[in-house]
């Protein structure tokens, strides 16, 4: 990430500024009846399981690729997303795909994006049951250049469990 | 941690009357957190014990309290925060010391008509430090803080290809500063009892100017 403001602007605007309290933010106990966090103790500790969830999410999108025959430059292009972090979704599984990504992703296959998330590793669940089941699903699916009639039956339960976890 | 901050600037340290290094810092790291509590939490308890006895009024009391209380539980809560993709920290450091923090949530969704429902980061924390409060101390050390913040906040957003929008919400004694200095929309107060703020693409890029 890179800043965008310079030495020199922040000097000017700190001149002009009235001196004022800045402080911003809701207390962490209404955010948390919100829903903005998972309990620490909920997180687990297990080093490989956002890997796995990320191997399993690549797997997933490759396979929702190939249903709509779309080459990674088309459906970069559809999905208004960079190609190349496409590649690494689907090929390297210490590969974190940003938010902005999986929202872009989840709207273009109309998945629900808090199912999208928690796939991605962008979001805890308050249970393993999207993980184990996307685990299963990748487990089952072969990388052939199209989807066999099985593929897409595997394929088309698995979005609709997402749906249903979603509700 | 990253060896090296994300930013340097220099601002004047009123207190001493000379230009001091700042260093901006991603993610936040134990040792801001640990600022919290040894050199944050003292600076208001000294406060709070002043307004007491000096038979202050309790609604100043219940607001500082309430203030530290935030930082406490926010400080707790970095630890739990760190590493995970939909969440992105601040600090700002001077001479070994915390300055300011911010918790930056990049998950949002804008409210503001014209930007309904696009992505944009929220931040759910942004905290100067004690002494750089005008309200709190007769001479505040440094004054910016807060806008040093808000800039890396409308960076970050770009950065995540969210166009510079983000969404807040301000406490009340910092209304005015979001509204009529930042530029950003007041959409009123929502189910957290606080006034929430938003800043559009076309306000970032005037807010960068």
């Amino acid at each position: 990430m890179k800043m965008l403001i310079s030495q020199d602007w922040l000097q000017r605007r700190i001149d002009s500024d009235p001196w004022v309290d800045t402080d911003a933010g809701a207390p962490i106990a209404v955010l948390t009846s919100l829903g903005m966090f998972i309990a620490p103790e909920l997180l687990g500790d297990t080093a490989e399981r956002p890997e796995r969830a990320s191997y399993s999410f690549g797997v997933f999108i490759r396979q929702l690729r190939r249903r709509d025959s779309l080459t990674i430059e088309a459906l970069a292009k559809k999905a208004r997303v960079d190609a190349d972090e496409l590649r690494q979704i689907e090929h390297d599984p210490h590969f974190r795909a940003r938010p902005r990504l999986v929202h872009q992703l989840s709207s273009l296959f109309k998945i629900p994006e808090r199912s999208m998330m928690t796939l991605a590793g962008a979001m805890v669940a308050n249970d393993n049951r999207i993980e184990e089941a996307a685990e299963r699903f990748a487990a089952m699916s072969d990388d052939m250049s199209k989807l066999t009639r099985d593929e897409r039956k595997l394929l088309n339960d698995f979005v609709k469990f997402l749906s249903e976890e979603a509700r | 941690m990253p060896a090296q901050p994300l930013a340097t600037y220099k601002l004047l340290d009123r207190q001493r009357g000379e230009q001091v290094e700042l260093s901006l810092w991603q993610p936040v790291d134990d040792r801001h957190a640990r600022d919290f509590e040894e050199h944050w939490r003292p600076v208001f308890d000294e406060h709070l014990a002043k307004i007491e006895a000096e038979g202050g009024d309790i609604d100043s009391a219940v607001a500082l309290r309430n203030i530290q209380d935030a930082h406490w539980e926010w400080a707790r809560k970095a630890h739990a925060i760190q590493g995970r993709l939909d969440w992105q920290s601040f600090a700002v450091e001077a001479d070994g010391v915390t300055q300011g923090l911010m918790f930056v949530r990049t998950q949002g969704f804008a409210r503001e008509l014209s930007q309904l429902g696009k992505p944009l980061a929220l931040i759910e924390l942004l905290a100067t430090a004690p002494w750089n409060r005008p309200t709190l101390v007769p001479v505040a050390r440094f004054k910016g803080i807060g806008r040093l913040l808000l800039a890396a906040a409308i960076s970050l957003s770009v950065h995540e290809e969210f166009a510079g929008r983000i969404g807040l919400h301000a406490l009340p004694q910092a209304e005015s500063w979001y509204r009529d200095v930042c530029g950003m929309t007041d959409l009123g107060i929502d189910q957290t009892r606080m006034r929430y703020f938003e800043m559009t693409e076309a306000q970032a890029r005037a807010f960068l100017e």
